[in-house]
């Protein structure tokens, strides 16, 4: 593992126990794995709207997280139907290399 | 269609356009505070859609820009919003007063109500005499709206610009 995906790893690992922290509708984030040196998060939060997609907004690098972040927001059962296809994931995003953080092992 | 509806109408579009170029604006090498402009403006029109078909006079209505958190509140009573996430108006109160600081700080971003202080348009002096200039500025709203409420409160904006007529005209 190089030096540079150690790193932008530690960033979205505190970005995420962050988030758990700030927000007790958390169930789980999703990092959405990619080539590029940007964070795609997707939150699972049982107390949002339901759109039916997945948009994420983008938020420029900063001081703090020196990477571009893309944020996406869904309601538990908007997530499941993304698993199942249901729902498309943004242009560019995918699936196949994605990890799964619960509250219950970030937050413990 | 009235005047009235046609002003509603009018101010949707446009802050369908302003949120459009807030959206668009994803290239790392655009300071931030021209997204928080737009971002600012989408909220500002949005809130005036919906308030121009209040008590509030036109005239007044066109020359405010203290109108998103007005139209926040305004919108936790609206019952197809009730319907839409199963809440009571008590929780949807609730909801939404966590998101009202942050459309605070998006409706302080305009330069009549920024105080003479930072925001993403003109210089100004900061409390030491220096002259700051928006595009070399961190705002700290960057940090808010990248929080797990500040993007609950993107997807709402997002949500009532395309659902306005479904939710307030029906």
């Amino acid at each position: 593992m190089s030096q540079n995906h150690q790193h932008l790893e530690s960033v979205v690992e505190k970005l995420i126990h962050e988030h758990f922290e700030q927000e007790e509708n958390l169930e789980k984030i999703v990092w959405i794995k990619s080539d590029k040196p940007e964070i795609r998060l997707i939150e699972v939060n049982s107390q949002t709207i339901t759109t039916g997609d997945v948009q994420s907004f983008y938020f420029p690098p900063s001081d703090e997280i020196p990477y571009a972040l893309k944020l996406a927001e869904v309601t538990p059962d908007e997530w499941q139907r993304v698993l199942r296809s249901e729902i498309p994931l943004p242009v560019g995003w995918s699936l196949e290399n994605h990890q799964v953080f619960s509250r219950d092992l970030v937050t413990v | 269609m009235t005047d009235l509806r046609a002003w509603q109408l009018a101010f949707l579009k446009q802050a369908r356009a302003d949120w459009e170029a807030y959206q668009r604006i994803d290239d790392p090498t655009w300071p931030s505070c021209h997204r928080l402009h737009f971002l600012q403006m989408a909220a500002e029109k949005l809130g005036k859609a919906l308030l121009v078909a209040g008590d509030m006079s036109l005239e007044r209505i066109t020359h405010t820009h203290a109108a998103f958190v007005k139209f926040m509140r305004v919108a936790r009573n609206n019952h197809n919003l009730q319907k839409g996430l199963g809440m009571t108006y008590s929780q949807l109160k609730a909801h939404f007063n966590r998101l009202l600081s942050i459309a605070n700080e998006i409706e302080v971003l305009a330069p009549t109500l920024a105080q003479d202080g930072p925001n993403p348009e003109y210089p100004w002096l900061d409390k030491s005499g220096h002259i700051l200039v928006p595009i070399d500025y961190s705002f700290p709203l960057m940090k808010l709206l990248q929080s797990p409420q500040g993007a609950q409160l993107l997807r709402y904006i997002r949500y009532f610009l395309v659902e306005f007529e479904k939710l307030f005209f029906e």
